[in-house]
């Protein structure tokens, strides 16, 4: 450290424990021991197979599970604190799968406000974040749009837009483009980096697709209710054989790479190639 | 012998999204699939995928045009009675329509409405969750709720599979599967197409799934049919897909950026291709060279 105190963090994990079926039915184990911190500004990637604790863990981040063990705290406040819930979901917002399980009024415009309205500030200020909002997702011109006739992927960007308003230190968002096409996809992923970028809001991104997961500037894997890695980007996709033995892969880039350099062609600071750009312009220095 | 086990012919269909507006979801679409084929369904969301998916069984019949399964037309209602033993529709996410308390009832739902013996039904139960890589005696006891999400995918796909229809639609089979579970199903799709000589219809948003794996690939586009040929022919035109919110698999990308950059190279999809094409030239390169 250079003098300057430690930034503290926003969110921090201490020892979190979560068994599901705790009010009766089969119990399991859902999150062992996790520990970490989410500092401002922060872009992490949750990876790890179907059933490893990712959902559970993002769950925990705005209070919508309580620890069953250890402690979430949210810009110092504990999660299982029932006086600390809204003031937590303020601060940390969350965005699902599921598009159409997200749309709460008739209109587009409505939808957005819906979050900032419950927050207590004035009609302007109101106004003003939601147009805001929509100007940064894309969806000016569709606000006076009922949310059904929108697409899949508008739904999204209208979830996103919901939550941009409320202005939170924290984005979450479970596996938000697992059901979207390539398109929308892309959008939604250039968004939370400019979002990160410009606004400084931490992005926590779980997602089953490694092209997503190098966006981010670190990575948590997952195994079994473990948090078992937590590092940069390079490093954790320097790790092939642990990665494939729990169930995921490289990004495409990076298994194009080693392809390479077992046929003999070594390109340099290879474990920094994880885009196709960055691939592509190193293949233009040797070729 | 080969013949067309499914065909669309000049199908169009259209639904209602509120009293003054109707959306044109099939617009004149022909196809006929040859029995026996791995067939792959590409397009934006709102192309028209799952509607032409749910044409396939009757579940929605076309305003304009004929569906013929096995040269029976699905609109007359004895064939309509019946088409659900000949065409499997496993739909987005059927995980959620999971219902009884084990995986053995759960996937021997189907076959109990065939009037089997019990030794049949066994056998079938059986059968299917071995063409999706489970074992019975492992899981079939176990409630379906208490599985991971890829092996729950996995159960609803037997219970459509149990049916042993000989042709499988599944409409976004891969979607929220982690990449193991991923690679996993697409090879047990392959199985049942190579093994069983099951007619598979595969609807995916994923080009890299699409290409490694079909014999012809569908590109759909506001209701259209833009395309139906095998991989090697689809991907030429990369501007062409974008526009329509598609992409081409990773390493056809790759070489693209390569082509543009003055490399000769040739028109790949896969990551093993990819890598032969770039070994080449960089063996070759004259010259310019360090």
């Amino acid at each position: 450290m250079t003098g300057k105190e430690k930034e503290k963090p926003l969110i921090s994990l201490k020892g979190l424990d979560y068994v599901y079926g705790q009010n009766g039915g089969t119990q399991r184990k859902a999150l062992q021991g996790v520990s970490a911190n989410i500092s401002p500004g922060d872009f992490i990637a949750v990876i790890g197979a179907n059933g490893s604790g990712k959902s559970t863990l993002a769950r925990h981040l705005n209070a919508l599970l309580i620890p069953t063990g250890g402690e979430v705290r949210v810009a110092g406040m504990d999660t299982a604190q029932p006086d600390h819930v809204w003031d937590i979901r303020r601060l940390v917002g969350m965005v699902f799968q599921n598009p159409d399980n997200q749309v709460a009024a008739a209109i587009v415009e409505e939808d957005v406000a819906f979050g900032p309205e419950n927050l207590g500030i004035t009609p302007e200020e109101v106004r003003k974040r939601v147009a805001d909002a929509l100007d940064w997702v894309g969806l000016e011109e569709l606000a006076y749009r009922p949310p059904h006739t929108l697409s899949g992927g508008q739904k999204q960007l209208l979830a996103f837009a919901g939550i941009l308003a409320m202005q939170p230190k924290c984005i979450v968002l479970d596996e938000p483009t697992s059901m979207l096409d390539p398109r929308n996809r892309r959008l939604i992923m250039d968004l939370l980096v400019r979002v990160n970028h410009e606004q400084q809001t931490a992005i926590v991104l779980v997602t089953h697709f490694m092209e997503e997961a190098i966006m981010a500037h670190r990575v948590w894997v997952m195994d079994n209710g473990h948090l078992s890695l937590d590092d940069t980007v390079p490093k954790v996709f320097s790790r092939r054989e642990y990665l494939e033995g729990l169930g995921l892969e490289l990004p495409a880039a990076r298994q194009l790479t080693l392809l390479l350099e077992k046929n003999g062609l070594c390109l340099p600071q290879s474990e920094h190639i994880l885009s196709a750009e960055n691939l592509v312009e190193k293949l233009s220095y040797v070729l | 012998m080969s013949y067309n086990c499914l065909e669309f012919k000049n199908v169009s269909y259209s639904y209602s999204m509120g009293p003054r507006s109707m959306v044109q979801a099939l617009k004149c679409v022909s196809v006929a699939i040859t029995k026996g084929e791995l067939i792959s369904v590409v397009g934006a969301s709102g192309s028209g995928k799952s509607t032409l998916a749910k044409h396939c069984n009757g579940v929605l019949l076309p305003v304009k045009g004929k569906v013929l399964v096995n040269g029976k037309d699905t609109s007359k209602r004895k064939v309509k009675a019946r088409l659900w033993q000949e065409v499997g529709l496993v739909m987005q996410h059927p995980e959620k329509q999971l219902f009884e308390a084990t995986v053995f009832d759960d996937v021997a739902f189907g076959p109990r409405n065939l009037n089997l013996s019990r030794q049949e039904i066994e056998q079938a139960v059986g059968r299917a969750l071995d063409l999706v890589g489970l074992d019975v005696g492992e899981v079939g006891s176990l409630s379906p709720f208490t599985l991971s999400g890829g092996e729950k995918r996995r159960v609803a796909i037997a219970g459509v599979v149990a049916l042993f229809p000989s042709i499988l639609v599944l409409d976004e089979p891969l979607a929220g599967l982690d990449p193991s579970g991923r690679k996993m199903l697409l090879r047990q799709l392959q199985g049942l197409h190579k093994n069983r000589g099951m007619t598979v219809i595969l609807i995916t948003h994923n080009m890299d799934d699409a290409a490694a794996v079909s014999d012809r690939v569908m590109v759909m586009d506001k209701g259209a049919v833009k395309a139906c040929a095998p991989v090697r022919d689809i991907f030429l035109s990369a501007l062409e897909l974008e526009s329509m919110g598609l992409e081409v698999p990773f390493a056809t990308r790759i070489l693209h950026s390569l082509a543009e950059r003055g490399y000769q190279v040739s028109e790949e999809y896969t990551v093993e291709q990819a890598a032969a094409e770039i070994m080449n030239i960089y063996c070759n390169r004259g010259g310019h060279g360090v």
